[in-house]
């Protein structure tokens, strides 16, 4: 994906050199770094990633802030007239509305209880307001996974460990797969819920996919193995 | 002739018509020291020169790292079957029928290849464990694992 062969790796304050660029192409600039003046500067430490026109900073941290478009998982605190308030791990609760389901009309409305978890996607993020949340999937407004968990067991990770394990090319997962069945659900805000047949399982899947995020592809084999011969 | 005018002024004074007349001397006279502290007090800061420029490089924020990424995944997946509604999201062929024997390990974007090699790792290995496998089996109806997993939910 990055086009340089060399990894670079800003702290916050570092100007990124740009080369002049006419003015009608627009740089897009992801999370992590912002314009000031004349100069794009960095706002979180990690490394500078770009292709083409589009640059940004993968960095890993634990704090979620709420982005339209990502899947995440939720808890319900309350659930107040025409809506569901669930707690995303953002600063301020997040709500879905009930009729945000697929095939929900107002007589056939999804009963979910308190402290249940959801899996959801944010709909409309700003930084100044709630999230809103809808289990539908935009393009083929069917649930496609999305809706209430039960079962299971749910554990937080860092957000830089949740995106690399959405990306198919991450070992870990898949390694995991060949030996135990089971199924889980990867939230962007940092929490990740699976769901196994018996609870020494599930323990060892969450160590595993815990561990394995500053491995390798032959250390997270390594580990995988030595684990499931226990 | 200005004694005159001054020994007479005496009582012309504290006639109200003067009175009046000098009241708004007065009057006016205030009024125009309050202006002239008012503008002092005001100041104007000269704008133009530290007007801010558009700058030169135009720039679109994106606050999400999904935009970034280039295959876009769905968060939910189900390995070797466990949950079948999962596991056929984003597939598009049919898969085959399950027999408790021979379970293939499959991820949502898994090409036909990868069953194939799954299903031989999984003969492979149905012949080591058999054991694992009747378990396996038990375990995949759905009663016997509502009972067994009996988790209590973090937090």
């Amino acid at each position: 994906m990055d086009e340089s062969t060399e990894l670079k790796v800003v702290l916050p304050g570092d100007i990124i050199p740009m080369e002049e660029l006419n003015s009608e192409s627009t740089l897009i600039l992801g999370p992590g770094l912002r314009q000031e003046g004349d100069q794009i500067v960095a706002m979180k430490a990690g490394i500078l990633m770009n292709a083409g026109d589009r640059w940004w900073i993968e960095s890993s941290q634990k704090r979620y802030v709420a982005a339209t478009g990502e899947s995440v998982l939720g808890i319900v605190t309350a659930k107040m007239g025409e809506y569901y308030r669930l707690d995303i791990g953002t600063a301020r609760p997040a709500i879905l509305h009930q009729l945000a389901f697929e095939g929900a009309t107002k007589r056939n409305k999804p009963n979910i209880g308190l402290r249940s978890l959801v899996y959801c996607r944010v709909n409309l993020a700003n930084p100044d307001m709630e999230a809103e949340l809808d289990c539908v999937n935009p393009t083929t407004s069917k649930a496609d996974g999305f809706g209430e968990l039960k079962h299971g067991f749910v554990f937080s990770c860092s957000l830089g460990l949740c995106r690399r394990l959405l990306d198919p090319s991450t070992a870990i997962l898949r390694l995991l797969g060949e030996h135990i069945p089971f199924e889980l659900a990867i939230g962007m805000n940092g929490r990740i819920w699976i769901n196994s047949n018996s609870c020494k399982e599930t323990i060892l899947i969450s160590n595993a996919i815990q561990n394995s995020e500053y491995l390798n592809t032959e250390q997270c084999e390594a580990m995988v193995n030595s684990l499931v011969a226990q | 002739m200005s004694e005159q005018k001054n020994a007479g002024s005496r009582r012309l004074l504290s006639m109200k018509f003067m009175q009046r007349s000098m009241e708004q001397e007065q009057k006016k006279q205030l009024e125009q020291e309050m202006k002239k502290i008012v503008s002092e007090a005001e100041w104007k800061i000269d704008y133009e020169s530290q007007q801010v420029q558009k700058p030169k490089i135009r720039v679109e924020y994106q606050p999400s790292y999904l935009s970034f990424d280039t295959t876009p995944v769905v968060g939910r997946c189900s390995f070797q079957k466990f949950n079948k509604k999962i596991q056929n999201v984003g597939d598009g062929p049919e898969e085959e029928e399950e027999q408790p024997a021979k379970t293939s390990s499959d991820t949502n974007d898994d090409d036909e290849e990868e069953d194939a090699k799954a299903l031989a790792k999984s003969m492979r290995r149905s012949q080591k464990d058999s054991k694992k496998r009747s378990l396996e089996s038990e375990n995949n109806s759905r009663k016997k694992s509502k009972a067994a997993r009996a988790f209590i939910k973090p937090k």
